[in-house]
């Protein structure tokens, strides 16, 4: 049986679910890699350029840990999965970035790209299985299973957090944040002092389309389009006292879009505390300014 | 309306010759300095790339000079250029200096969106004047390419150290300073004499490097401190990748009139780097591997500090460096970096250059340098 390695980082996070439940029923052997540790992330710093962000190193540090224990590895070339829009330029070149860092070692990596026709993820998956040597009709019926998963991990993502304490929303990408490494559990600590904490996946998608359309002129990168009209959505709803937005070191997207987050929320007044972490981040550091932040929030509440 | 524009070295004077030729109001954008980048990065995000830094600090300062619109280019994506325009309007407006864009986007088959904003800029200018205009412009640009591809393989010969870049300097004032096609074809050839003129030593085995990366940081020698001028004083021919007229004839004429683009950089990449990433960073690893073909003895890549497309690049240029056996130094460069560590860095891939010409062994391991 073919065995395929699915890196647990940047869209795993998003389409987990989908991929492990589609090679699993498509009749392959799927090894997800674990969470990252520092071992993972030792291998993808020594792995990558200096220059490229952690969720790009870390995915680095995924692969290789799989390279060794699967005959595949999936890196899929996720160009674009929204119309008109691309996700970031690094995923359009990821493939070409791994292949070098695991010297020969096979990858799979179908092209997924909405702005073409026959690039969508369910074509992707289909000619992955095929690239493998999987059944073909195995494969478009495991499609259904995956995508009914999907559903409901994505059904459980969105559930609007219970709470009764002051609201922060933390926004950043789903794969920063979701990390077991990068995210530095910084809902959980959130939530210990006491906060209600939402994110963007939260806000219906006919909210944020809506918003998108009335944004100056939108961005052309899919996560940055929804953190900037979740920000919007969820101060002109008075829905949150802050926002914090967690970005990694060197983001090009976020450089941007951060800018024009930051400028919304000193408009709008509403506490606004920008968290950039890299490979060097410590987690007392953090703690502190997520403190400081919540001080200010209970504080302004009761003001 | 006072018009200014971002600029790229040299290689925007016609644009600003064609615009005063029209009969509109430009500032022209300041030579850009220390003040530029200070103010640049003062206003701009801090991970923002330092083309939008010194562009901002360039549009202040001809704020300053009276300007209130900016004629840019624009893009859709996914490299960070094609946003530029919506962040630092916003930027310019919040630290009180309001200015209009007028944005050109390219065409991508679409031609109408880019003459209503062209309709914006020049309504009142006739039609006659408008094309006698893009005439001269368009062959100043040629001029300035080749004089500039001229002085490089100049400098490297050149006798007394400076004076091929004076003589450039002046050459481009005369050629700028041209208003009809003739002039500038006199002056485009009495350059080219004043060159071949310079005092020259003798010197065996030049060794020529290529300069590649993003586009604005090899066309603005501010920005990159100066690297082609460096090169050349220690005897290296530059030869820069960037091409203007090149440029023009791919993504404007030939876009426009939906013509097949030349794919063959795409095409020399493709081993490498099988997917456009935006930006120029496709191109870096085709003119890395072109460079080796072509039997160059390095390649320069000079990129700004977090550009995506690039970091892209500079992970897969060092397979194309061990399979040629180029050897390539990547610049990342941004508002801190300093002239002195340029110039070790230069000196020393030179060093390693003019080492290995020296030995005759082109088999030995080629070395890739990131610094």
């Amino acid at each position: 049986m073919v065995s395929v390695g699915l890196p647990r980082a940047l869209f795993h996070h998003e389409f987990g679910t989908l991929f492990e439940t589609f090679f699993h029923h498509a009749g392959a052997a799927v090894e997800v890699s674990p969470h990252t540790t520092r071992e993972i992330l030792d291998l993808g710093v020594s792995s990558a350029v200096d220059e490229t962000c952690l969720p790009v190193k870390i995915y680095y540090g995924h692969a290789r840990w799989l390279s060794e224990r699967v005959d595949a590895v999936f890196v899929p070339r996720v160009v674009s999965i929204c119309p008109r829009e691309y996700t970031c330029p690094k995923f359009l070149g990821l493939p070409d970035m791994i292949k070098r860092a695991l010297r020969g070692r096979a990858i799979c990596s179908p092209l997924v790209d909405v702005r073409r026709r026959g690039a969508s993820l369910y074509d992707a998956l289909v000619s992955a299985a095929f690239e493998l040597g999987l059944d073909e009709r195995t494969a478009r019926g495991a499609m259904r299973s995956a995508v009914s998963r999907q559903r409901a991990m994505v059904a459980a993502m969105r559930e609007a957090p219970k709470g009764k304490g002051p609201a922060v929303a933390v926004l950043g990408h789903r794969y920063l944040i979701s990390d077991a490494l990068s995210g530095m559990d910084v809902k959980q600590r959130l939530q210990a002092l006491g906060l209600t904490v939402y994110d963007y996946h939260m806000v219906p998608e006919s909210a944020l389309f809506r918003i998108q359309q009335r944004v100056h002129r939108p961005a052309f990168w899919t996560y940055e389009n929804k953190i900037l009209a979740a920000a919007i959505w969820y101060m002109s709803q008075r829905k949150v006292d802050g926002i914090i937005q967690w970005v990694s070191f060197g983001c090009g997207p976020d450089s941007m879009v951060g800018e024009v987050v930051a400028r919304e929320c000193r408009q709008r007044e509403v506490p606004h505390m920008l968290v950039t972490v890299d490979e060097h981040t410590g987690t007392a550091g953090v703690q502190t300014r997520l403190e400081a932040f919540s001080d200010m929030v209970f504080w302004r509440r009761g003001k | 309306m006072k018009i200014t524009y971002p600029r790229m070295g040299d290689w925007t004077a016609p644009l600003g010759g064609m615009l005063e030729q029209m009969g509109l109001p430009v500032v022209r954008p300041p030579v850009p300095s220390d003040r530029t980048r200070n103010i640049g990065a003062r206003l701009s995000p801090e991970f923002i790339c330092y083309p939008l830094k010194l562009n901002l600090g360039n549009y202040v300062e001809a704020y300053e000079l009276g300007a209130d619109t900016v004629l840019m280019g624009g893009g859709v994506g996914p490299c960070r250029f094609g946003y530029y325009a919506t962040l630092q309007k916003d930027i310019l407006a919040d630290a009180g200096y309001p200015m209009d864009f007028i944005v050109l986007e390219p065409p991508k088959g679409h031609t109408l969106p880019l003459i209503s904003q062209l309709r914006r800029l020049i309504q009142n200018v006739s039609l006659r004047d408008f094309l006698r205009a893009v005439e001269v412009a368009w062959v100043k640009l040629q001029a300035m390419e080749d004089i500039h591809i001229l002085a490089n393989q100049v400098r490297a010969l050149e006798a007394a150290p400076g004076q091929t870049s004076a003589v450039y300097r002046e050459q481009i004032a005369l050629l700028d300073s041209a208003t009809t096609v003739e002039s500038v074809r006199a002056r485009w050839s009495r350059a080219r004499q004043a060159l071949y003129h310079i005092r020259k030593v003798h010197r065996e085995g030049v060794p020529v490097v290529r300069l590649i990366g993003e586009i604005y940081m090899i066309s603005e020698p501010f920005a990159n401190l100066d690297v082609e001028e460096r090169l050349g004083r220690m005897g290296v021919c530059v030869e820069n990748t960037l091409s203007l007229v090149d440029y023009i004839r791919q993504n404007l004429i030939a876009d426009a009139l939906r013509l097949r683009r030349d794919r063959s950089l795409q095409e020399e990449a493709r081993p490498y780097l099988a997917h456009f990433v935006g930006g120029e960073g496709v191109e870096s690893v085709g003119n890395t591997v072109r460079a080796a073909r072509q039997g160059c003895d390095g390649v320069v890549h000079v990129m700004p500090f977090t550009c995506m497309p690039e970091i892209v690049a500079q992970s897969v240029i060092p397979s194309v460096s061990q399979e040629y056996g180029i050897p390539v130094l990547t610049l990342i460069l941004d508002e801190h970096s300093a002239e002195a560590g340029v110039q070790t860095r230069l000196e020393a891939f030179v060093d390693l250059i003019q080492s290995r010409k020296r030995s005759g062994d082109e088999s030995c391991q080629s070395t890739w340098v990131s610094m």
